[in-house]
């Protein structure tokens, strides 16, 4: 039995990052920013943002030694207020397509995904927000 | 009288002051936009210029009482006068600094009367 090299953190956040890199993401024409960006001065009507929570470190010993990280993607859906919510599931669906159980390098696997609607954006009242979650692991 | 008969007057003045060669030209620099690489994790920046005619006017230190006379000399300031017509919608809101008579300036005020756009800036 062969068992995932360790990586660090800067390796997993590649590794999931980069799937926004894919043509297949691209495609969707959806605008997505990391966290810490500064796109105040041309927010759009429609965006997302991504978060990336390694949550679970831990150094498994009894697996040679191997670093699994688990944790958490959260992509914050932004729309504009007062046209329902309909869109925020069809963006969801688009992210289920590439991010919902898959299995990325370093053995990351991505699991079930759920949405969270939070309400209005308080920076921005024109804004409705909602976050879309899936759990990850890397084994 | 409408305001187009005003804003008609004011672009007549500024076409007579371009006439008079009393305008020159200001490159107007946008905030930049900035974009995010996924695969390399670099951030983009570009710069978008937008020029237009205007007067230019230099502030000195008279004109602004209370201001730190060492500061003015060391930072001079002018002002860019634009016709607004000539905007022609652009968001002027979205400008960082503007170059004319090859020095840059920093915009510190917007002062928009709805005929002409007075533009402060401190030279960087």
């Amino acid at each position: 039995m062969t068992f995932a090299p360790s990586a660090s953190y800067s390796q997993f956040v590649d590794e999931i990052e980069g799937t926004f890199a894919d043509p297949e993401w691209t495609a969707l024409g959806l605008v997505l920013y990391p966290s810490n960006f500064d796109y105040s001065d041309k927010r759009p009507a429609e965006y997302l943002v991504l978060e990336i929570l390694p949550s679970d470190a831990l150094t498994d010993s009894q697996w040679g030694g191997g670093t699994r990280i688990g944790g958490l993607l959260i992509i914050q859906i932004y729309i504009p207020v007062n046209t329902g919510s309909r869109r925020v599931y069809a963006i969801a669906d688009n992210l289920d397509d590439v991010l919902q159980k898959k299995v990325l390098g370093y053995n990351i696997q991505t699991g079930g995904s759920s949405i969270q609607l939070k309400g209005n954006d308080p920076d921005n009242p024109a804004l409705f927000r909602a976050d879309y979650t899936v759990r990850f692991n890397s084994y | 009288m409408t305001s187009s008969l005003v804003h008609t007057g004011v672009a007549m003045a500024f076409d007579i002051l371009q006439g008079m060669g009393l305008t020159q030209q200001f490159d107007f620099i946008l905030n930049t936009d900035r974009t995010y690489d996924w695969d390399t994790g670099d951030v983009g920046e570009t710069d978008t210029t937008i020029s237009f005619q205007g007067v230019l006017e230099e502030i000195n230190i008279e004109q602004e009482t209370g201001t730190d006379a060492s500061d003015m000399l060391e930072n001079p300031r002018v002002k860019a006068i634009i016709d607004k017509t000539e905007l022609n919608g652009v968001d002027y809101s979205r400008f960082d600094s503007f170059i004319t008579d090859a020095i840059s300036y920093s915009i510190v005020e917007f002062v928009d009367n709805q005929y002409s756009l007075e533009i402060t800036g401190v030279q960087e």
